[in-house]
């Protein structure tokens, strides 16, 4: 039998998903189900004196209105410190010092204060979408308004400086200054990144239905567990009493990453009432109330020889959090590992401001640090008139210095060689505006990427029924990562059966523990789970009379010991290590990008025509869902440089563009042909598959090397995204 | 208030009195539950609403049902089925046109038009023809493909 692994397989969640069967969150609608609508606040920091309701509670079809004046009775909706610790609010709060925040971790509906526009004043549940619209229209609301603050200033803010944060310091400095030499070459500049907000094509959603002393919810979320575990926690309900299905899910991007209070609301509202009720997010609240990107501010000062070997990189970064909330953007993390120079100075800080709070977007840190760095190593290439690439393989890291390890395995040198070859990379050093072809001017322009490879402990259960089929089940979630897809190649293989007696299903807080979907660490976490689950079947098949091993290659075989025992369902389980323990070794993952640009100068258009990008993941176990999964990062890239900006209002501090019409993200006119190339070297020393997640490593680098084809095609340097038609007018 | 309507969806008649401020996007999910049409903005601006009525696509979330009197409506439950899916369907698939699957249908939906447009020939054709159906996850150049690959050949 061919095996599954390695090889290019259709999605198995394919069909459901091109023939609307597919069910998401709010496609779910149960008897007698209510729908509830939230209220934005519309000013970013003061109080609410008085909010009427009673002409909204009046309108025909609205059951109910709920906000600080009585969701505490009425929904027993509470803050806690032990809900806090479980919510999107808290991530981040270890990292800052004690009582930097005031008040930690709010709870909408629990006071009158304001603390950012858009934040939830009141919610709205109704018989139908148009009356709960309706009376959401009919609440009036008074406020006193107190000074909002949404944009950094570097002297008259307060600034924090974070400890430890994404298994890094946040402020490290490590060797001796050089002393300035004659003869060594300095960069020194400030980038800045923009608001970015995931807008994931399906708003969040929570359907939360109760039969008796339990509930469920079918829910948009990237880790069901750990959405019932914060339900729970907020019910005050035994955490078993609590179910989360998310069989599909619309997109995250991190904005279903952590848990945010709408999932638990939905259930409160549902207790309160009786009836199911869906809470849906507005494609508004999508970029208030689930995350968001926050802008930053970094300087880079790199110091090297004349030879171009850097000495020295300094990277501090600027960026802000919430008033009550915990996350920031680590920027400094490729910082520290990628460049290897002998003298580190990677720090962070942190100002408070009346913005929601920001969370994890897609390699957070990473990628807007990565915008710095590699525009800064760009500028250092320019400098010394070298080859961009060549200035980055004589910085080669042959090791995690930072870390002091050995990397687990680093292709990185071959993605630069594959790369350059497939784009056919001139190099040479090439001036700036060396190439212009009709109306245009053509740039070429490079960047590293890195990204760590994490993995958890996870479980999978295999039910191997005597009708022929193979049921995988497994709590992880596939938010169009193609995680039902791989799971399936991995049970086909290893128990030789064809993937279409395969069933998998995810996504339910019932299955075996799985870690949510996000930072890049689900293929390495549930693959072993479910290839350890395939060893205690193949155990338990032989304990009852199948051959020990190799398993049999007719899978009647197995289906008719089933029968002939009178078996009607051999269940076995299997659970994975999670980080490898034995090495001490760093294990990330590499790529590099190169682009073309093409600039019409009179009209200010940018087309990014060409990019062609190399990846060392490890093990590619599927390069269809793979390959689309990077082009998806690097379109995400393309977003970054070229037109993805949150913009507050000057006077009212509102997010202006809270919609998709006026923040833009690539449409498919804007994106060009897409090359990926996958160096497919297993990393055996991180699991028995050699493989790595990459969900994020498409991200990182790809809006550097976009603004690096821009200064190469215009001689125009970008620090600041986006790169607009502005900037090159 | 509640007026009544008729008009198809899919070929089977619908005659029902329905809130007037109801959109056709939320008479099908909630009223008809085809939730295959699925609300990704509500304002016309991301695409994963597009249905075709009277052959044409149309935004479903900006349309109020109650005009729709004697109209046909197709949604992507009317275009294929599971064990018969249509050609389209069949090549978004091969090509890996989706990640989330969320703004699939309107995808499909849209590119139903599309591959009828005798404008729409070239790839840079279809990428201009396509823009108004957004796709966070950036499947873009493989919904491009799919079409392309149903446009020449008529089948997948």
């Amino acid at each position: 039998m061919v095996k599954s692994i390695g090889a290019p397989h259709d999605r198995i969640d394919g069909i459901p998903k091109v023939t609307g069967g597919a069910t998401y969150a709010a496609d779910v609608k149960l008897e007698g189900q209510l729908y509830a609508i939230a209220v934005q606040s519309t000013i970013a920091a003061g109080k609410i004196v008085t909010l009427e309701s009673a002409s909204a509670e009046a309108t025909p079809g609205v059951v109910a209105v709920y906000s600080h004046l009585n969701a505490r009775k009425a929904l027993t909706w509470i803050h806690s410190d032990e809900l806090l610790a479980l919510s999107a609010e808290a991530l981040g709060l270890s990292a800052l010092p004690s009582g930097s925040s005031r008040p930690v971790g709010y709870l909408p509906l629990t006071s009158p204060e304001i603390y950012f526009a858009g934040q939830w004043i009141a919610v709205v549940v109704a018989e139908s979408i148009e009356a709960a619209r309706h009376g959401v229209g009919r609440i009036k609301v008074r406020y006193e308004v107190d000074a909002a603050s949404v944009v950094m200033n570097d002297e008259k803010d307060d600034w924090i400086e974070p400890t430890f944060f994404f298994g890094a310091d946040m402020q490290v400095q490590r060797g001796n200054a050089p002393n300035t030499r004659h003869g060594e070459v300095l960069v020194q500049e400030t980038y800045a990144t923009p608001m970015q907000l995931h807008q994931p094509m399906e708003p969040s959603a929570t359907t939360a239905s109760w039969d008796g002393d339990e509930v469920t919810l079918f829910d948009s979320t990237q880790g069901v567990l750990a959405t019932r575990e914060y339900v729970a926690q907020s019910l005050k309900v035994p955490t078993e009493k609590v179910r989360v299905i998310s069989a599909y899910v619309g997109g995250g991007f991190g904005s279903k990453n952590q848990v945010w209070p709408h999932q638990a609301l939905a259930a409160h509202m549902a207790r309160a009432l009786g009836r199911p009720v869906r809470l849906q997010l507005t494609r508004s609240d999508m970029a208030l109330a689930s995350g968001h990107r926050s802008y930053t501010e970094q300087d880079v000062r790199l110091v090297a020889d004349r030879d171009g070997k850097i000495r020295l990189l300094q990277h501090v970064s600027r960026v802000p959090t919430s008033i009550q909330g915990g996350f920031f953007e680590p920027c400094g993390l490729n910082s520290l590992l990628l460049y290897g120079a002998e003298t580190l100075d990677v720090r962070h800080r942190v100002t408070r401001k009346n913005i929601p709070t920001p969370t994890p977007f897609r390699a957070p840190g990473e990628t807007p640090g990565s915008f710095a760095l590699e525009s800064a190593l760009d500028e250092l290439a320019h400098t010394l008139k070298v080859d961009p690439l060549e200035l980055r393989r004589r910085n080669f890291p042959s090791r995690d210095s930072y870390h002091d390890r050995d990397w687990s395995s680093n292709h990185l040198l071959e993605c630069y060689r594959l790369g350059a070859a497939a784009f056919n990379w001139p190099g040479r050093y090439v001036p700036p505006r060396s190439i212009r072809e009709g109306s245009e001017m053509v740039g070429y322009g490079m960047a590293t990427t890195a990204y760590p490879a994490p993995a958890l402990p996870a479980t999978v259960r295999l039910r191997l029924q005597v009708q022929g089929l193979a049921i995988v089940e497994t709590s992880a979630t596939d938010i169009g990562t193609g995680m039902y897809t791989i799971l399936a190649q991995t049970v086909a293989d290893e128990l030789g059966l064809p993937v279409s007696q395969l069933e998998v299903r995810l996504g339910d807080s019932t299955f075996p523990n799985a870690p949510t979907a996000g930072r890049s660490k689900s293929t390495a976490s549930v693959l072993p789970a479910a290839r350890q689950a395939c060893f205690s079947l193949r155990e338990k098949l032989a304990s009852i009379g199948a051959p020990h091993s190799p398993m049999p290659q007719s899978n009647e075989s197995i289906f008719s010991l089933l029968e002939r025992q009178a078996i009607p369902e051999l269940v076995a389980e299997g659970t994975s290590a999670g980080m490898p323990r034995e090495h001490n070794l760093s294990f990330y993952s590499f790529g590099a990008h190169f682009v073309e640009v093409r600039v019409d100068e009179e009209l200010g258009r940018i087309r990014v025509s060409r990019v062609v990008s190399a990846f060392d993941c490890g093990r590619i176990i599927n390069p269809k869902t793979a390959t689309s999964q990077i082009k998806g990062g690097i379109v995400f890239g393309i977003g970054m440089a070229l037109m993805e900006q949150g913009e507050f209002d000057p006077v009212y501090s509102r997010l202006i563009n809270d919609n998709l019409a006026d923040y833009h993200i690539p449409v498919n006119a804007d994106i060009g042909d897409i090359d990926v190339i996958f160096i497919d070297k297993p990393d055996m020393r991180f699991n028995e598959f050699g493989a790595r997640g990459l969900g994020e490593i498409g991200v990182p680098g790809t809006a550097a090397a976009i603004t690096n084809a821009l200064y190469s095609a215009t001689g125009r340097r970008i620090r600041s995204l986006p790169a607009t038609a502005a900037a090159i007018l | 208030m509640k007026t009544r309507v008729s008009f198809t969806v899919n070929g089977d008649t619908i005659d029902t009195a329905i809130d007037v401020r109801a959109t056709l996007l939320d008479v099908l999910r909630e009223e008809l539950r085809l939730t295959g049409t699925k609300k990704g903005c509500d304002h016309g601006q991301c695409g994963a609403c597009t249905v075709l009525v009277d052959g044409k696509r149309t935004l479903s979330c900006l349309k109020f049902a109650a005009s729709l009197e004697g109209c046909a409506v197709l949604t992507v439950e009317g275009i294929g089925k599971p064990d018969a899916l249509h050609p389209l369907q069949a090549a978004f698939i091969k090509h890996d046109a989706f990640q989330c699957g969320f703004c699939t249908s309107g995808q499909i939906m849209s590119a139903l038009e599309v591959i009828g447009d005798p404008l729409a020939n070239t790839r840079e054709a279809v990428r201009e023809k396509m823009s108004g159906n957004l796709c966070r996850c950036g499947a873009y150049p493989n919904i491009v493909s799919a079409i392309m690959e149903v446009k020449s050949n008529g089948t997948v």
